[in-house]
């Protein structure tokens, strides 16, 4: 039973006119399961994270509908909880105050227990009276989550929570959400453009295209849980990373609006049939992106303007 | 490529981008610190507290060069005794004034008027400019309202208010508080203003969809990430405060600092005119050291996130 569901959502800035910019969002539908785990990847520019800020009520949309849990998403509410970028925790709360800063909105009595057993589920016992600022970039991402996690949300939306951090911290704190997940009752909405992570993570992946948004694939990943980073080495996911990257390529392309230009030197459109067997690496040169894409049909690779 | 190369490493090399928080501000961060005075005549580094106490010895060591060339330029006669007494002479008016008095009033007792009028005229400023400004940063319509009246009034010289002030409000202390107050009070308007301006959408996201109403916005997230910028006006406002303190005291006035200056200026008593310039800018940069340890105290958070 679906807790989340999108239909026909459309976010459109400015006039409809007919000069009027494309459509940040259109006519999208998503259907997200109870505990389920969806990534949506995309390139940056996507509307992905414009989704996000659908779902979780800053924004309206244009057209379309968002029903969650059986009602109109209107605005915000604690059942539909964001973990963003930056972890955005307050300076001059300590952590412990950090965590409480929901359940102090809602209760004059703050369950103290429920939010150091939530500290302590995200591994930070010992740094409650710490300000944000003692904390590393990974150890406040994790405050962060216990903030969202101890208002106890139906749904966590997370916008590239781990995309500030480096490579290894984000590493850990992937593992780290793995293992959190199998032990805490949320349904997940997980946005990033880092192809292993939507793998790693989801249940399912959707791939979103540019101008406009659209979902362009819509993944299953039946990999067996508990995953780990060795997870990312088995067959199956690199698989499904092929595909994705193939899905990826073709809609990075549209995005750049070079397809079937013959001047600035690329070379023939990518094939739109979800049948053909693609494969597409991204690799740069002099630091202009190039795309280079095969297909059982055809041979295509386009590259940024200028680029020899 | 090498070359290229390079150029990113010597980048790399030069300053590490790291928040100053992470070490602490007094630590010294070896080619990363610009060097004292001290450690430049004397090419000595100094690490911890002793760079500390030699950026002070610094500061000191220019006010004495400082106090040198004035006594050099007044003992040769530079410029006529009259117009330019030496350090030693100013003293000695300063010591004059302080035990005997000025036109029957002590530099106690001026300082202590004057700090009051000032302290009174900038605390309303503060009192009044802050909620002011947080109105007109949460509503368009007071904007509107108030704004006009800000930007005409912010160019004219208190000076200018005087007559105004003293027919409304007669020759007592009230007036003088009020010019101060009316002269400090765009700065904190205005820099609280910009304080709400600046605070971070997500700040308000976080609270939102934690659950935050309204209300609870405006005390949780509001109030406090706008005091960094309170504290800001304040600093700058304090200086403001005692700029109009002169203008204030034209009014009617028998005693303060900017009266002692003002009449001993008619008098060309010009060695009590430095004592009472000097005597005000020690008192300014002393209220400002309090601001600055109260903003210490209260927003310790202030530059993290």
């Amino acid at each position: 039973m679906a807790v989340l569901s999108l239909r026909q959502v459309t976010l459109r800035y400015g006039d409809s006119g007919p000069d009027a910019r494309p459509a940040v969002l259109d006519r999208v539908d998503v259907d997200v399961a109870e505990q389920e785990f969806v990534t949506i990847l995309g390139p940056s520019g996507c509307g992905k994270t414009s989704l996000l800020r659908l779902v979780a009520g800053f924004e309206r949309p244009t057209g379309g509908s968002i029903v969650f849990d059986g009602k109109e998403v209107t605005g915000p509410s604690s059942q539909r909880v964001v973990v963003f970028q930056q972890p955005w925790l307050y300076p001059w709360l300590s952590l412990r105050e950090n965590v409480a800063f929901g359940l102090k909105l809602q209760q004059r009595r703050v369950d103290w227990k429920r939010v150091d057993d939530m500290i302590a589920t995200v591994g930070l016992s010992g740094y409650e009276k710490h300000p944000p600022y003692h904390l590393s970039g990974g150890m406040q991402q994790r405050a962060a989550l216990a903030r969202a996690l101890v208002m106890e949300p139906k749904l966590l939306l997370m916008d590239e929570p781990f995309g500030a951090l480096d490579a290894q911290t984000r590493q850990r704190l992937q593992e780290f959400l793995l293992d959190l997940w199998t032990r805490v009752d949320v349904t997940v909405v997980f946005i990033t453009h880092d192809v292993e992570e939507a793998i790693l993570l989801g249940d399912r992946m959707l791939i979103m295209s540019t101008s406009p948004g659209r979902i362009a694939l819509e993944q299953k990943i039946d990999i067996p849980r508990p995953r780990s980073e060795e997870t990312t080495l088995s067959a199956p996911f690199q698989e499904i990373r092929k595909r994705a990257l193939a899905t990826l390529g073709r809609v990075s392309i549209s995005a750049a609006g070079i397809t079937g230009t013959g001047d600035d030197g690329s070379v023939g459109a990518a094939p739109d049939d979800e049948t053909s067997t693609e494969t597409s690496m991204e690799t740069s040169v002099d630091g202009r992106e190039v795309v280079v894409g095969v297909s059982s049909n055809e041979a295509w690779s386009a590259r940024g303007p200028g680029a020899q | 490529m090498t070359q290229a190369r390079a150029f990113v490493l010597s980048e790399e090399l030069g300053e590490p981008g790291r928040p100053p928080s992470a070490q602490g501000t007094g630590s010294p961060v070896p080619g990363g610190r610009k060097l004292s005075l001290v450690e430049r005549v004397t090419h000595v580094r100094l690490t911890g507290r002793h760079a500390r106490w030699g950026r002070r010895l610094s500061t000191i060591m220019v006010l004495v060069g400082a106090l040198v060339i004035w006594e050099i330029l007044a003992a040769a006669q530079v410029f006529p005794k009259v117009a330019l007494p030496t350090p030693v002479a100013v003293w000695d008016s300063f010591k004059l004034t302080a035990t005997k008095g000025y036109l029957n009033k002590t530099m106690g007792q001026d300082v202590a008027y004057s700090v009051v009028r000032v302290a009174a005229g900038f605390v309303g400023a503060v009192v009044l400019g802050v909620p002011i400004g947080l109105l007109m940063a949460e509503s368009k319509f007071v904007h509107r309202v108030i704004d006009p009246f800000l930007q005409l009034g912010r160019p004219v010289p208190p000076l200018a208010y005087i007559p105004l002030f003293v027919v409304w409000f007669g020759l007592g202390e009230l007036p003088k508080v009020l010019l101060i107050l009316v002269g400090t009070i765009p700065i904190m308007i205005i820099s609280t203003i910009g304080g709400v301006r600046n605070i971070p959408a997500q700040r308000y996201e976080v609270a939102r969809c934690l659950g935050a109403k309204r209300r609870q916005l405006f005390l949780n997230v509001t109030l406090p990430s706008t005091l960094p910028e309170v504290f800001t006006g304040m600093k700058v406002g304090i200086g403001i405060a005692w700029t109009c303190l002169v203008a204030a005291e034209l009014i009617a006035a028998s005693v303060g600092l900017g009266w002692l200056v003002e009449q001993a200026a008619t008098q060309l008593q010009t060695g009590i005119v430095i004592a009472g310039i000097i005597v005000i800018g020690v008192l300014g940069y002393l209220m400002e050291l309090g601001i600055r340890l109260l903003e210490r105290v209260l927003i310790p958070w202030r530059g993290h996130g």
